[in-house]
């Protein structure tokens, strides 16, 4: 019996050790099951769009519920635009070209980004 | 522990006197060898099971980074960035119809705000009506033609130096491209005429 119990013993310890293993790599791939990525690579290279495009003195507001998801934060810093969705921040960016000089306010619900001379 | 117990007193027998206490010491040696035996067998067990948890985490490495693989996908926007940083340089060139050449021409690109990057390449080359010559400059990195000229003998030919079936996967290092002529005035030194203004844009991949 004793020989049994130890036996138990170190099967369930493998089980649990495996399976944490395993939920690691499982959360560690969520964001891209359910195309977190994707999204996000859709609205940073939306705004770098236009920001690209945009003349001095035009505005463009992006909402915090979007059908990319939730947008947690976005922010304009070297020449690059950054979105974080779903709490996860964004790492790389997108960069944009612009002349005139680009700047982002948060709003209760929106980002409201600005370009000016 | 019965096997060192049984030892313990059979050498307790062979010519000595099977006293207490000999049999006693017999079966503490025999524990402690047994102890020894248990505690390599434990750290063995240990090692194994590191070894176990190796190769279960490379196999779930495996599995989970195929699976990263096939869900990734990349939007490629260069060509839209091309079109409106060509539309961009040119209206930052060509005021009211007319192209200034007057002076120095190097710089007229960078004097637009579209400053140095290794990611963009801007090339403009303007000719007359006979199609001769009159100006030629450019901004950026020049070398990013050499890589569309790659992707491009790839698709026409299928054998590049990667090979036409592998560019798929390298579809998403092909550069964004524009190319438009333009029919402008140009103001020359001399005098004013009609002329052509060739340019070609390029955008690297920006990922990084």
């Amino acid at each position: 019996m004793n020989k049994r119990g130890s036996l138990l013993n170190e099967v369930i310890i493998h089980v649990i050790l495996i399976s944490l293993v395993f939920a690691i790599f499982l959360f560690a791939m969520a964001g891209r099951i359910d195309g977190r990525d994707v999204k996000q690579q859709v609205l940073e290279k939306q705004i770098a769009l236009l920001i690209d495009s945009a003349e001095a003195g035009m505005s463009f507001e992006i909402s915090k519920i979007n059908v990319n998801g939730v947008v947690g934060e976005l922010e304009i810093r070297d020449g690059r635009v950054f979105v974080g969705i779903g709490g996860f921040r964004s790492v790389k960016g997108y960069p944009y070209f612009s002349k005139y000089s680009v700047d982002v306010d948060e709003e209760k619900d929106k980002f409201v980004v600005r370009v000016e001379k | 522990m019965r096997f060192f117990e049984v030892a313990g007193c059979r050498s307790a027998s062979n010519g000595h006197d099977s006293t207490d206490s000999q049999v006693a010491g017999g079966r503490e040696k025999g524990r402690g060898v047994g102890r020894e035996f248990g505690k390599k067998g434990q750290m063995a067990e240990g090692i194994h099971m590191i070894y176990r948890l190796m190769m279960v985490s490379l196999v779930a490495f495996v599995v989970f980074g195929a699976g990263s693989f096939v869900y990734t996908y990349y939007i490629d926007v260069r060509d839209v960035e091309a079109r409106i940083l060509a539309r961009e340089v040119v209206e930052c060139l060509v005021e009211d119809g007319v192209l200034d050449l007057r002076g120095d021409v190097e710089g007229k690109i960078e004097d637009c705000g579209i400053a140095s990057d290794e990611r963009i390449y801007v090339g403009v080359e303007v000719v007359d009506g006979d199609g001769k010559n009159i100006a030629k400059f450019s901004e950026g990195d020049s070398g990013a033609l050499w890589i569309r000229d790659l992707f491009g003998k790839a698709i026409v030919t299928g054998n590049a130096v990667m090979g036409h079936e592998n560019i798929e996967g390298i579809a998403m290092y092909k550069p964004g491209y524009y190319e438009g002529n333009y029919s402008v005035f140009v103001l020359d030194d001399d005098d004013k005429f009609e002329g052509v203004m060739m340019m070609e844009v390029l955008v690297n991949y920006g990922d990084e």
